[in-house]
């Protein structure tokens, strides 16, 4: 049976920082653990490894979609630096059969490398055009690490509709889009300096937005003072 | 709303430009509220502090761990830490 565990997080940089409360005590009596602010001496880092163990739930931005969500592959299990690159492999699959060198694919289940990734080439690693190598700037080991081996089963979609035409269609509800129409009025007005028209498709642009955030939640809101407030 | 109608609407004629402040104003439209969701699992390994959050990543809604504060392997919210701990992790940023 799991026990009960009690975890914490920060944010540093770009690095997501776990630390869990150790409720093993030393049995050192001069140790800080015991007195007058061991609640904060006793979070560390994770003091036992649990598969799956993080759930992030993050926003990210539509500037492509996925067409296909049924044809995807699953055979990418490490990553490396190459030349400053991203470069995939596993499998022994010769990609260039399914993928083509400039097309757009995107990675899930994939830790930091989730997201839009385009194709500069292939190359043979195990096998015939067996890695990809991609347009994302990367830094780490030059090597197959092992740390750079991915944690999950990496789903790599192919079907792409990639933002980058005049004929793409946003993926945004209809009313988002008119909000998106004032966004860029006011990006084009900030170009030419005339700040007074900025402001005003910001703010109508922010309008938009909050109107439509509010169609989301029913019912009155109310800002309600606290349980421990004066009153 | 296909990209070039939002071109029209709003007078601009240069294709890459007008697809540069769409792509920033998607991600301006996301930081006040969520139109694409993602979640994602990553493994917990013993004495170690950083974990690389996603690329795509814009803002985040929720992080939750196995186990905390209970033992039916369910995934709870977890607080976020205002300060730091005092003992300090090896493997650093």
């Amino acid at each position: 049976m799991a026990t009960v565990k009690e975890y914490a997080y920060y944010i540093k940089g770009t690095k997501l920082a776990l630390i869990e409360k150790d409720t093993a005590f030393d049995n050192d009596p001069n140790s800080r653990d015991y007195g007058p602010g061991a609640e904060y001496a006793n979070w560390k880092s994770p003091i036992e490894a649990i598969a799956d163990g993080i759930e992030l739930e993050y926003v990210y931005s539509p500037e492509y979609s996925i067409e296909r969500t049924n044809s995807s592959l699953t055979s990418i299990t490490n990553w490396r630096s190459n030349g400053g690159y991203l470069q995939l492999k596993g499998g022994s699959v010769n990609y260039d059969t399914t993928l083509d060198v400039d097309n757009y694919f995107v990675l899930r289940n994939a830790g930091q490398h989730n997201g839009l990734h385009k194709i500069k080439e292939f190359s043979n690693v195990d096998g015939t055009n067996d890695g990809i190598t991609t347009y994302t700037k990367v830094s780490g080991s030059s090597g197959w690490a092992t740390d750079q081996q991915f944690q999950e089963v990496p789903k790599l979609y192919y079907h792409i509709n990639v933002l980058n035409d005049e004929a793409d269609e946003i993926d945004l509800p209809s009313y988002l889009s008119k909000a998106l129409v004032y966004y860029v009025k006011a990006r084009l007005a900030e170009d030419t300096m005339n700040l007074e028209a900025k402001e005003y498709f910001m703010k109508q642009f922010r309008k938009m937005v909050e109107k439509y955030d509010s169609t989301r939640y029913p019912g009155v809101r109310r800002i309600v003072s606290g349980f421990h407030a004066i009153r | 709303m296909k990209v070039k109608e939002i071109m029209e609407r709003a007078s601009i004629t240069e294709t890459g430009r007008a697809l540069a402040y769409i792509k920033d104003g998607l991600e301006e439209i996301n930081t006040i509220h969520e139109t694409h969701v993602n979640v994602e699992r990553i493994d917990i390994t013993k004495d170690k502090r950083f974990y690389d959050l996603p690329n795509d990543m814009i803002k985040i809604l929720s992080v939750r761990a196995k186990n905390h504060m209970n033992t039916k392997d369910e995934y709870r919210k977890i607080p976020r830490s205002i300060y730091e701990p005092i003992i300090e992790d090896a493997d650093g940023v």
